[in-house]
C-alpha cells in the first residue's frame, strides 16, 4: 500500500485507499488487540496441530483474487497490462511509439517550438474558465472516478468493484504516459508563455501526452464496454455513453484550463487511452479488438484545439483491427463487476 | 458584389434581416436543437409599416397562409388603439393550423419559407402601407402556450376593488420581467388574502384556452383572489399548488421556469416596485405584470423578445385603460418599469423597439402621465463595446489604402452563437469603409468586401467558411432603411449540434477586423444633438451579450474585444472607471470602451435611465453602464480636451444596487412569501426609481413635466449631486441625482 501510494500519488491509486477493507486496525486496536489475546490463549491448549484436513488453495488460479487486497489485485492486474507494453522514441525523425504486444498502437511526433508557441496561444484562451472550472480541476487532482460514477448511477459500497475496475484503469493509463512523457520531453504552457501563470503547481513531468487525458479516455472506453455489456440493465444506455466521453474530454480540457496542458497534449494522450482502453476491454472480455496506430502530427495543424466532435469524428468511430487475448485476472474482475449489473437481472440470481 | 467566399444572398430589402437569416439557415443546426422547439410552434414577430395601420386592416384573426402544405394564421395581441391611436409598429403570431402541420415545425422551416410568409403578410396586411422593410422573427412560442380560443380584441371589461376608495388619487405600476409571482404576500393587502395585482399576463404558462390572451395566461385580482383564496377552489395560500395550478412551473419537455427557484429577477424586480406600500395608501397602487417567456434561452439564441416585450407594453396600456374606465377616467397615472436590455443597437434612439416605445409613450401622455424606467445597463466593464475613429486608421504601405483593425476574443467553450453589429456612421454606404474578417491566426481573411460601389441591395448575406464548412455568417444591412449594419455572427465554439460535416466551430480565439478606408477618405465623426440629428461618430462595434443566465444552461460563453490600449484595471490597482484616452500615451484613445456601453434599448429621450450606485460610497456600481462618446476637441468645436459629449442617451439618475464593496447586492422578495435574496444588476436600481416616481404621481396627478420626470424626481430627492468630470461619483456615471432606498418598508 505505501509504495502504491508513493508510486501513484499523483496518479490515481487514491480510490484503491480503503475500498473494500472494513477490518482495518489503528494503532490502539493494534495494542487492544495484543492485550485480549495474550490474556486468552492459553485456553488453545499446547497440543500439536495436526496436518491441515481443509480444502488446499489451488495454485495460480484467477479465483484467488477474491482473496488478494484491492491494492495488490491492481499491482497484479498493472504488472500484466505493462509487461506486455513498449516504447521507443527516433532521434532523427523526432517521433515515438508505444507498442503493445510487439505491435505499435499509438504514434506521435514530437511538437516543435512553433507548435509550442502556437498552443500556448489556445491554452491562454482558456484561461477566463478557471472560475468555472476550479473545483473540477482540484477535485481532478487525484482520483476523478467519481466524474464517471455519476453519469452510471454508481453506488460505493453497491459497485464497489467498478470502482476497483475505474481506479486500476487510472493507474494503469496514467502510467503508461510516464515513458513517453520522458521521451518526448516537452515543456508545461507556463514554461512557453509566462501570462499562463497555472492554477495549480506545474507537474513535475513532461506535458506531451496529457496523463489526464489518456486515464480519462481509457476509463471512458472500459466503461462505455461495460454499459453495453448489460443491455438490459441501462434504458438509455446510448445517451450514458455519450456523456462518459463527453466527461473524459472535459476532465482533459480542465488541465488545459488550469493552464498545465496545451490542447495537442490532450490529443496525443486522449488517442492512446481510447487503444488503452480497448486493449483492456479485451483482456477482459476478449471481445474487445484494437484499432490500428495512426501518426499524431502535432505540427501538421498546430494550432487546433481540441474539440469533442473533431475527436469522435477521428478516433471513436473508426474501424477496429487487431483482437486482443483474453488475461484472467482481468477476465475475473471484469466478470465481479458484471455481477453489479447484469447480475441484478429478474432471472439471473443464483 | 464584394467578393465573397460561401454561399451568398442579396435582397432589395431586409424583410429578413440578419438574425433571422442566420436562425432559420445555416445556424440553425446550432441552436435550435437546445430551444425545445419540437412540434407546431408558432413564430413571435414585430413589422414596422410605412404609416401608422388600423389593426382591422392587418387582416382578420382567421387569415390563412399557404405555404407548400404549411398553414399559419395571423394572430394579433392585444392592442392599445384608442380613439385616434394607430401605430406604425405591430406585434403578431403566427400560428400554425394545425399541430399535426409537420411543414410548420420550425426545424423544417427555412429563411426563404420565413420570408414567402412575411410577403404575404405584408400582401394582405394593406395595399399601401406596406412594411417599412424590418420585420423581426422573436423567439418561437410553444405550441402548449397558445390559446387556441383566444378570439383577437381585448377582452372582457374591468371591475372596481372594492377595496380602493374612488375619490382617492390612483396611480398604476406596471412591470415586465419574467419569473412574476403574481400570488407573493408582499403584494397582497396588509391585512388580508386580497391581492393587489389586478392583472398578470403570464406569456409563457401552459395556456387554459379561456380566450383572454393569445397567448399563455391571463390572470385578474378575482382569478388571483380564488387560488390564494380559502373557498372550493382556492389553494389556502399554497404558493407552490398555486403556481402549479397556473401552469407556470417547470414539467417534462419544457423550458426551465424560473418560478420554480426560490427567486427570480420578476419577483425582485417586482418587491422592489411594488411590493409593501405603507398601509394608509396601498390600494391607491395598482399592479400590472407580464411575465415575459424565460429570457434563460433566448439571451443567446439571437431571436430577440421585441414582440413580448412590445406586446406586453400594448397590453399594459390596453388594461391601464379598462381599470380607469372602472372610475369614469380615460387614462390613469402609469409608470411602467422595464428591467430589461441589450448591447446591441444603434444607440441613437432610433432602435425599432425604442420608436414603438417611444410612440405609445407619446400617445398615452396627452391622457395622463406615463413614463418607462430603464436600467442602464451592467456593461461599463465588460469589453463589448468598440469605437475605431480616424485617429486609429493608419496608412498601408503596399496599397493605396489606409487600415485600422478590431480584436474580437470568441472563447472556447461557447455553445452559442455570438452576435457582433458594427454600426456605419450616419452618411456613410456599406461601399464606402470595406470590412475583411481574418479567422484567429489566419493570414488570408474568411471574407473580404473589398472597395465596391456596385449594387443597390439593402441586405446582403454571406456565409462565412473554413475548409468549405460553416462556422458563421457575415450581413450588410440597411437598418430600418436609415443606417448601415454589418453584422458578423460566429457559430459556436463548441457546438452540439448533429452535422459536424458540414457546420463546424468557429475557431475559438482572436478574430480580427479589418477596416478599409481610401487614404483621401474619412469617416464621419460625432454630431451633437438627439434623436433628430442621430450620434454618428465613427464605426461603433458591439458584442451582443452572451452569459448563461439563471438555470437555462444554454452553455453561452460572453466574448469581448482586445485592445492593448485598453488597461482593465486602473493606477491604483481597482478597475479601470475611465477610458484610455489620447491624452495618456500614444496620442490615440482606445478603441474598447466603457462609456457608450448603456442598454441599447434605452438610448430614447422618453426613457427615464436609472444607473446602480453603492449605498456606502455614493459611487456608481463598477458594472453600472453609462452612456455618452468622447471625443476630441477638433472633432466637435467648443469642447475641451477628453470631454464628454452630451451627443446621446445618457444616465438619468441612480438609485442603490449595492450596500457596500463587501456587501454585496439589494435585497428584496424572492419567489415564496418570506423568502427575500439579494441581488446585484442595474435591474433593482430601475424599479426602485419607478416606485418613488410613482409616489409622486400619486400626489400630482397630472404631472406633466417634460421628457421622462426626471425633473420630477430631483425637485423630490434630497441627495447630492453627483460631481463633473468622468469618475465614479460623477454626473456621467450616476445622472443628475442619486436616489436612496428607504430601510424598511
Amino acid at each position: 500500500m505505501s509504495m502504491l501510494s508513493l508510486m501513484h500519488g499523483m496518479h490515481g491509486m487514491h480510490g484503491m485507499h480503503g475500498a473494500g477493507s472494513g477490518s482495518a486496525a489503528d494503532g490502539s486496536d493494534l495494542a487492544g488487540l495484543q492485550s485480549s489475546t495474550q490474556a486468552i490463549v492459553h485456553a488453545a491448549g499446547l497440543e500439536p496441530i495436526a496436518a491441515a484436513n481443509v480444502h488446499d488453495l489451488l495454485p495460480d488460479e484467477p479465483a484467488n483474487m477474491k482473496r488478494w487486497a484491492p491494492e495488490i489485485r491492481a499491482l497484479l492486474l498493472q504488472n500484466g497490462f505493462i509487461k506486455q507494453l513498449g516504447w521507443s522514441f527516433d532521434k532523427a525523425s523526432l517521433q515515438g511509439t508505444v507498442t503493445w504486444g510487439g505491435t505499435a498502437i499509438w504514434q506521435a511526433k514530437r511538437p516543435s517550438n512553433q507548435t509550442l508557441a502556437a498552443q500556448a496561444g489556445l491554452v491562454r484562451n482558456y484561461v477566463d474558465q478557471r472560475a468555472d472550472r476550479s473545483r473540477e480541476i482540484l477535485s481532478q487532482l487525484g482520483s476523478f472516478a467519481a466524474y464517471f460514477g455519476i453519469i452510471l448511477g454508481l453506488n460505493g459500497p453497491r459497485n464497489a468493484k467498478t470502482f476497483e475496475l475505474l481506479a486500476t484503469v487510472q493507474s494503469l493509463a496514467g502510467e503508461a504516459t510516464m515513458m513517453p512523457k520522458h521521451m518526448f520531453a516537452c515543456r508545461r504552457p507556463d514554461e512557453v508563455d509566462t501570462r499562463i501563470m497555472p492554477l495549480i503547481q506545474t507537474p513535475g513531468h513532461g506535458a506531451f501526452p496529457s496523463a489526464h487525458a489518456t486515464q480519462a479516455f481509457a476509463m471512458a472506453e472500459v466503461l462505455a464496454a461495460l454499459v453495453r455489456a448489460n443491455p438490459l440493465h441501462f434504458p438509455d444506455a446510448e445517451g450514458r455513453i455519450k456523456l462518459l466521453y463527453r466527461q473524459a474530454h472535459r476532465i482533459a480540457v480542465n488541465r488545459t484550463a488550469a493552464g498545465v496542458h496545451f490542447p495537442m497534449d490532450s490529443w496525443a494522450g486522449a488517442i492512446l487511452g481510447v487503444q488503452i482502453g480497448r486493449i483492456l476491454v479485451g483482456m477482459m472480455t476478449g471481445a474487445g479488438s484494437l484499432r490500428a496506430s495512426q501518426m499524431f502530427d502535432p505540427n501538421a495543424a498546430e494550432d487546433e484545439d481540441f474539440f469533442f466532435t473533431d475527436f469522435e469524428s477521428r478516433y471513436l468511430t473508426a474501424a477496429k483491427a487487431r483482437s486482443v487475448v483474453v488475461d484472467p485476472l482481468f477476465g475475473w474482475l471484469w466478470a465481479e463487476c458484471q455481477t453489479e449489473f447484469g447480475g441484478l437481472r429478474p432471472g439471473a440470481e443464483g | 458584389m464584394p467578393d465573397l467566399l460561401g454561399q451568398t444572398t442579396q435582397s432589395d430589402d431586409n424583410l429578413v434581416g440578419p438574425y433571422e437569416s442566420w436562425m432559420f439557415d445555416a445556424g440553425k443546426i446550432y441552436d435550435l436543437p437546445g430551444l425545445m422547439l419540437g412540434d407546431a410552434c408558432s413564430l413571435s414577430c414585430v413589422a414596422e409599416f410605412k404609416s401608422p395601420i388600423p389593426v382591422e386592416q392587418i387582416g382578420p384573426a382567421s387569415k390563412v397562409y399557404q405555404d407548400d402544405g404549411g398553414r399559419m394564421r395571423l394572430r394579433l395581441p392585444p392592442i392599445y388603439a384608442p380613439g385616434g391611436f394607430v401605430s406604425k409598429f405591430v406585434p403578431f403570431m403566427l400560428t400554425p393550423v394545425t399541430a399535426s402541420d409537420t411543414d410548420n415545425d420550425l426545424n423544417q422551416l427555412g429563411s426563404d419559407t420565413i420570408r414567402q410568409v412575411l410577403e404575404r403578410f405584408r400582401g394582405a396586411a394593406s395595399d399601401t402601407a406596406g412594411i417599412q422593410g424590418l420585420c423581426r422573427v422573436n423567439f418561437p412560442i410553444l405550441s402548449e402556450s397558445v390559446d387556441t380560443q383566444y378570439p383577437g380584441g381585448n377582452g372582457t371589461e374591468a371591475t372596481r376593488d372594492p377595496e380602493l376608495d374612488p375619490s382617492k388619487p390612483i396611480v398604476i405600476v406596471a412591470i415586465i420581467d419574467h419569473g412574476i409571482p403574481f400570488a407573493h404576500g408582499n403584494f397582497r393587502y396588509k391585512d388580508s388574502l386580497f391581492t393587489r395585482v389586478d392583472y398578470c399576463w403570464s406569456q409563457s404558462a401552459l395556456a387554459d384556452h379561456a380566450g383572454d390572451v393569445p397567448f399563455g395566461r391571463e390572470f385578474n385580482r378575482e382569478s388571483i383572489d380564488t387560488m390564494v383564496g380559502n373557498g372550493k377552489a382556492g389553494f389556502h395560500g399554497d404558493e407552490d399548488a398555486i403556481y402549479r395550478a397556473a401552469g407556470v412551473l417547470t414539467r417534462p419537455g419544457r423550458p426551465p421556469m424560473p418560478l420554480d427557484r426560490l427567486h427570480s429577477h420578476g419577483a425582485h424586480v417586482l418587491d422592489t416596485l411594488a411590493g409593501n406600500w405603507p398601509i394608509d395608501i396601498e390600494a391607491q397602487v395598482r399592479i400590472i405584470a407580464v411575465d415575459l417567456p424565460s429570457s434563460s434561452t433566448w439571451e443567446t439564441s439571437g431571436f430577440g423578445k421585441d414582440m413580448f416585450v412590445l406586446s406586453a407594453m400594448h397590453y399594459i396600456f390596453e388594461r391601464a385603460r379598462k381599470i380607469a374606465q372602472t372610475y369614469n377616467v380615460a387614462e390613469l397615472p402609469l409608470v411602467v418599469n422595464l428591467s430589461y436590455g441589450y448591447s446591441g443597437g444603434p444607440h441613437d434612439g432610433t432602435g425599432l423597439i425604442e420608436d414603438a416605445f417611444d410612440e405609445l409613450l407619446t400617445a398615452r401622455r396627452v391622457h395622463a402621465p406615463t413614463a418607462l424606467v430603464m436600467p442602464s445597463g451592467n456593461m461599463f466593464q465588460d469589453r463589448l463595446h468598440a469605437l475605431v475613429t480616424n485617429d486609429h486608421f493608419s496608412d498601408d504601405p503596399d496599397g493605396p489604402n489606409k487600415i485600422a483593425s478590431v480584436q474580437w476574443f470568441a472563447p472556447p467553450n461557447d455553445r452559442t452563437s455570438s452576435f457582433l453589429e458594427i454600426w456605419y456612421p450616419v452618411g456613410t454606404s456599406f461601399s464606402d469603409i470595406g470590412v475583411a474578417v481574418y479567422p484567429p491566426n489566419a493570414a488570408i481573411p474568411a471574407l473580404d468586401t473589398a472597395l465596391s460601389k456596385t449594387g443597390e441591395v439593402t441586405f446582403f448575406s454571406a456565409n462565412i467558411e473554413i475548409d468549405r464548412a460553416i462556422v458563421g455568417q457575415f450581413t450588410i444591412d440597411k437598418y430600418r432603411g436609415e443606417r448601415w449594419r454589418v453584422m458578423i455572427i460566429l457559430a459556436p465554439t463548441e457546438p452540439s449540434g448533429p452535422d459536424p460535416e458540414n457546420h463546424h466551430a468557429a475557431p475559438a480565439g482572436n478574430w480580427t477586423l479589418r477596416f478599409v478606408l481610401p487614404k483621401n477618405t474619412a469617416i464621419p465623426d460625432f454630431t451633437p444633438g438627439e434623436k433628430s440629428t442621430p450620434v454618428s461618430g465613427g464605426i461603433q462595434c458591439r458584442i451582443q451579450c452572451d452569459t448563461s443566465y439563471g438555470q437555462g444552461n444554454t452553455g453561452a460563453r460572453q466574448g469581448y474585444f482586445i485592445d492593448p490600449r485598453n488597461d482593465l484595471y486602473g493606477q491604483d490597482g481597482a478597475l479601470a472607471k475611465v477610458d484610455w484616452t489620447g491624452e495618456n500615451a500614444q496620442g490615440v484613445d482606445a478603441k474598447v470602451r466603457r462609456f457608450g456601453s448603456l442598454n441599447g434599448m434605452a438610448t430614447f429621450r422618453n426613457a427615464l435611465v436609472v444607473a446602480g450606485h453603492m449605498e456606502s460610497s455614493h459611487c456608481a456600481a463598477p458594472y453600472s453602464s453609462a452612456g455618452s462618446l468622447r471625443s476630441k476637441p477638433d472633432a466637435y468645436a467648443g469642447t475641451q480636451q477628453g470631454d464628454m459629449l452630451a451627443t446621446d442617451k445618457r444616465v438619468d439618475l441612480s438609485a442603490p444596487t449595492e450596500r457596500s464593496p463587501w456587501i454585496p447586492g439589494i435585497v428584496a422578495a424572492g419567489t415564496r412569501t418570506g423568502v427575500t435574496v439579494a441581488f446585484q444588476g442595474t435591474s433593482s436600481a430601475a424599479p426602485e426609481a419607478a416606485r418613488q416616481l410613482a409616489a409622486l404621481f400619486l400626489k400630482d396627478n397630472m404631472a406633466t413635466t417634460a421628457n421622462n420626470y426626471l425633473s420630477l424626481l430631483c425637485a423630490a430627492s434630497d441627495q447630492n449631486v453627483p460631481a463633473d468630470g468622468e469618475g465614479a461619483d460623477s454626473k456621467i456615471r450616476l445622472g443628475r441625482t442619486l436616489l436612496s432606498r428607504p430601510s424598511a418598508r
